[in-house]
């Protein structure tokens, strides 16, 4: 102990080590860490606990999604599967990669009808194949009933698994872990503890847009083909097709030579007044 | 030699069948009966009934008499047959082909026994098999059909395996029944005073030919293991289906599901032995009165796992509503796919697999299959166009930890072997050989770094070719493939479809090979990896010595070396400087020349040699020359490269050739500009412009472009 507090070099090679021991796939997951600070220190456990069901209730564009699928990412970094049940068919897949998403662990669910949405988590939930499983019920007008949430709690609990229960600001659910979601103008959000087993009830945090979705919103103009992109130089020496002599002097021609607007024969008023030519 | 054939004898097996669909007959005297001339007859009787006293061909009446609690059935000669059929069609995991022997045995195609650990080991897993699908089997495995099914019946082992040159003496003792196809020839013999087989054959030709004739002989012959019938392979029945008519209409769910479970257990055999998988599957049900009923049953991922659809099917049948009796089930695979094996599942246990296996079924029924899947992302411009659903497969987790083989009678296998050069030391160099069983694999092994490439194609038994590609800079040999031939591939049912690319010595030119169906690995490989072996070299000296010595570095390889002339040998080493050149005839083995400089090699290249190596090679050199030299290919050494064909040089262009309209259009071609751009620039027609860049592209030697443009900035034609 002693020369490992006096000798930096080996505290570094050991901050290397728990580095790569973090860094590697888990074989036991407890809970699925969303990697934000903010977040993580809000939640009681410092993360999603799995074998609840974690509602995240608030107004559509309000981050739930972007919380939960940051969560995903770290089981898909210990190599689990997630499945994402998705009830308003809004998920946009090419968004989820820069979240840590793999596609080709994500399982994506879309059930022809609503009332399908929970008949379907509950039976991902319940095979246990999946560390985490979302169920979007935004937009789709449905409310869980007490016995469906009773349903999904138990299978959570007894498959170990996680459920995101992303509800809509009107219709919460019954999440063992309930947390409210408020977009908070361009700036970013509000995160509050409304329910939960552990305690911390009622403690908020503002999570900057910025930090929950890496080249997010404020950096949509920037890169090489993005909006505030110089446009592109114009060498006047290339030789570019010659405009013919026409189209200098009539403007752009159609097919034979037509010119639209001009060549052809105006309606004639006799219709719209209703007067038979 | 006569190929092996096995002979699974299933005693009673109509019997056996209807227990196994209704166990409750299981110890019962039970008699399964036929009707001829208006009478019920006793076609098969089970070992309960056997025991008091009854026997085939007597009347139900008269059984009747004997045992008043005997259960009785029907016996449909062709739905046996068709039982029977979907039995065997299970062991094509262990064998290529079959033939039925209604109505109780089957032989098999023993060839492939190599691969499953020898002959015993084939018989073993034949005897598994039919246990696991709920039979008693006696099996008996020899090189001709007559003594396999006689061993297999009336042998008294249950497993028996008799040599190529024993059949003879295996069967001496067995008793004169066993010659069934002849029942006049053995109530003859039975007069004689013969009771066993051996009796038989020890009479003399002569003798029997004058008492029994032609047919006498020829049972005589088959007791002496000269049966020349051949295995005549079965032909498959394009449609999997399985039909089970109830004993009695199935009112509820639990009697449907137990037939189900049979039906669906023999389908997963047949499948398997078929190689393929269910992708969708139509469940029908009969109802008494009604009608049948159509339920299909779409799997989430092609599957062969008879619990699985089970489950599904339950999961199935619980949310349909039948509203009469089920008398007949019967289950069709509408589509299978190539059986992949369990590849990229995910789980945490080998539970997990079959919960996700399950849940993805379910789903796949309930909500349709398009309703879930995996999004896979497009090049696309469009933010809707950019991602498009598909299929769900997860990779594997931990795929060294992967518990159950993939049940596969035939796997590919890799290995590596190497070879110090002898003639440079210093750049010791390392061959990789694969041999390999897909496209996959053999684009796996050429990505590896594989030297050579072996493949065979075509069906089992059939010659094949080998794609070789070489390493020039890594490589003592140059190997050109010439005639690759793969004698006697195992046979075996093998996946189709995969490409690979091969690249061969000569430049510019790829092969591109689409095997249909890929057979089995040399039959010479050793399976760890080592050297195939050759059979016998024939070795040209004059030199006492060198003589010795070659045979020294040989003899360590199990190689035979020979010295008469004229000896049948599978490679001739010529030794250049002590001998004159051996005379090389038409089907003469071809002549590997030890040379002692690049003079020498010319020289034996001349006069026939198939491949020239440097007298100071090791004996690894020596032997994998040899193997090479043997197998159709010229083997030239590193350092001869002058006595490889040059390639081919492109034509030379200079400034000069061009006139001054093509530097000007090469001019407007480095820019990029199209044909019609440069006619517009230059004030040509399109055409003309077009004549003038193929001109240039010729002068160049180029077939693109951007090819002419690089070439001719190279040449500082053009500045870019």
């Amino acid at each position: 102990m002693e020369t490992a507090r006096t000798d930096p070099a080996v505290l570094e090679r050991l901050r290397e080590r728990i580095r790569t021991l973090q860094a590697a796939p888990r074989a036991l997951l407890s809970m699925l860490r969303t990697g934000l600070p903010p977040v993580d220190g809000l939640l009681p456990g410092g993360g999603f606990p799995l074998g609840q069901v974690v509602e995240l209730w608030g107004e559509p564009a309000s981050g739930r999604a972007r919380l939960a699928f940051r969560a995903i990412a770290e089981a898909h970094r210990a190599l689990r599967l997630a499945a994402w049940v998705d009830g308003p068919g809004t998920l946009y897949p090419p968004a989820l990669p820069p979240l840590g998403i793999r596609l080709e662990q994500l399982l994506v669910v879309r059930p022809p009808e609503p009332r399908q949405l929970a008949w379907s988590a509950l039976q991902l939930l319940r095979s246990g194949a999946f560390a985490a499983v979302g169920l979007d019920l935004s937009r789709t007008g449905l409310r869980l009933s007490p016995p469906e949430s009773r349903r999904l709690v138990e299978a959570a609990t007894r498959s170990g698994g996680l459920l995101f229960l992303l509800t809509p600001a009107e219709a919460p659910a019954d999440g063992t872990l309930r947390l409210r979601l408020l977009a908070t103008g361009p700036r970013g959000m509000r995160l509050e503890v409304v329910r939960s087993r552990q305690g911390g009830t009622s403690r908020a945090v503002e999570v900057p847009w910025q930090m929950l979705t890496p080249g997010g919103p404020s950096d949509v103009g920037a890169g090489p083909r993005g909006l505030d992109a110089p446009p592109l130089p114009v060498d006047p020496a290339l030789p570019f097709r010659r405009a013919r002599a026409c189209t200098v002097r009539d403007g752009p021609i159609g097919i034979q030579g037509q010119r639209p607007g001009r060549d052809l024969p105006l309606p004639s008023f006799a219709q719209a007044l209703g007067v038979a030519p | 030699m006569s190929p092996r054939v096995a002979y699974v004898h299933l005693p009673r097996f109509p019997v056996q069948r209807r227990v196994l669909e209704e166990p409750t007959l299981a110890g019962q005297p039970l008699a399964l009966v036929h009707e001829a001339k208006g009478a019920l007859r006793v076609s098969f009787a089970s070992g309960a009934a056997q025991r008091e006293g009854i026997r085939a061909g007597m009347t139900l009446t008269a059984a009747r008499a004997l045992l008043p609690a005997l259960r009785d059935g029907l016996h449909d000669a062709s739905a046996e047959a068709g039982a029977l059929s979907s039995l065997a069609e299970g062991f094509l995991r262990l064998s290529p082909a079959f033939m039925l022997s209604a109505p109780d045995g089957l032989w098999l195609d023993a060839s492939a026994a190599s691969l499953f650990g020898g002959e015993v080991g084939l018989l073993e897993k034949v005897d598994a098999q039919a246990r696991a699908a709920g039979y008693r089997a006696r099996v008996a495995l020899a090189s001709d059909l007559f003594t396999a099914r006689a061993l297999a019946r009336f042998g008294a082992a249950p497993r028996s395996c008799v040599g190529p040159g024993d059949s003879g003496s295996a069967l001496a003792a067995l008793p004169l029944q066993a010659l069934e196809d002849t029942p006049d020839v053995v109530a003859s013999l039975r007069a004689l005073g013969l009771s066993t087989l051996g009796e038989l054959a020890a009479l003399a030709p002569t003798q029997v030919i004058s008492r029994l004739g032609a047919q006498g002989l020829r049972a005589q012959r088959l007791v002496r293991g000269q049966d020349e019938a051949r295995l005549l392979p079965a032909v498959l029945p394009e449609v999997v289906e399985e039909v089970r008519t109830l004993e009695a209409p199935a009112e509820s769910l639990e009697p449907l599901l137990f037939a189900l479970k049979s039906s669906l257990d023999r389908l997963s055999a047949r499948l398997r032995g078929r190689q393929r998988a269910a992708v969708r599957l139509t469940l029908t049900l009969v109802l008494e009165p009604a009608g049948p009923v159509s339920i299909p049953l779409a799997l989430a991922r092609p599957t062969t796992e008879p619990k699985l659809l089970l489950d599904l099917v339950r999961h199935r049948l619980e949310s349909v509503r039948l509203d009469a009796p089920v008398a007949t089930v019967v289950l069709t695979v509408d589509e299978s796919s190539e059986d992949r094996g369990q590849q990229g599942v995910l789980g945490d246990a080998p539970a997990g697999d079959a919960a996700l296996e399950t849940v993805l079924a379910r789903l796949a029924t309930a909500l349709g299959p398009a309703a879930l899947g995996s999004p896979v992302l497009a090049d696309d411009h469009r933010p809707e166009a950019a991602h498009a659903p598909g299929p769900f497969r997860p990779p594997c987790r931990e795929p060294g930890r992967r518990g159950a083989p993939l049940p596969r009678p035939l796997r590919f296998r890799t290995g590596s072997w190497s070879v110090r050069s002898g003639s440079s030391p210093a750049r010791a160099s390392r061959w990789r050989w694969s041999w390999t069983r897909s496209g996959l694999s053999a684009r796996r092994a050429c990505s590896g770094g594989a030297e050579w490439c072996w493949r065979s194609l075509g069906r089992s038994g059939s010659a094949g070719t080998g794609g070789a590609s070489r390493r020039s800079s890594a490589t003592t040999t140059a190997c050109t493939s010439r005639d690759w031939g793969l004698p006697g591939c195992t046979g075996g049912r093998v996946r189709a479809g995969s490409t690979c690319t091969a690249s061969s010595t000569e430049p510019g030119r790829a092969e591109r090979l689409r095997p249909e169906r890929l057979a089995g690995m040399h039959p010479s490989m050793s399976p760890d990896g080592s050297l195939p072996r050759l059979g016998r070299v024939l070795l040209v000296s004059s030199d006492p010595l060198v003589r010795a010595g070659i045979a020294g570095l040989l003899a360590g390889s199990g190689t035979m070396v020979t010295v008469e002339p004229g000896a049948p040998a599978d490679a001739v080493v010529w030794d250049t400087p002590s001998a004159p050149p051996p005379s090389l005839g038409p089907g003469a083995p071809p002549v590997l020349a030890l040379v002692q400089g690049e003079q020498d090699a010319r020289m034996a290249l001349s006069r026939g040699a198939a491949g020239v190596v440097l007298r100071s090679a090791d004996a690894a050199t020596l032997q994998a020359a040899l193997l090479a030299v043997a197998r159709g290919l010229v083997v030239i050494e590193h350092g001869f490269g002058s006595l490889l064909p040059a390639p081919e040089a492109r034509p030379a262009a200079t400034a000069e050739a061009f006139t001054p309209r093509e530097r000007e259009v090469l001019a407007l071609l480095a820019r990029g500009l199209s044909n019609r751009d440069i006619a517009e620039a230059l004030g040509i027609s399109a055409h003309t412009a077009k004549f003038h860049v193929n001109s240039i592209l010729q002068k160049l030697g180029v077939e693109r472009r951007t090819e002419a443009v690089v070439r001719a900035a190279r040449m500082g034609l053009v500045t870019l």
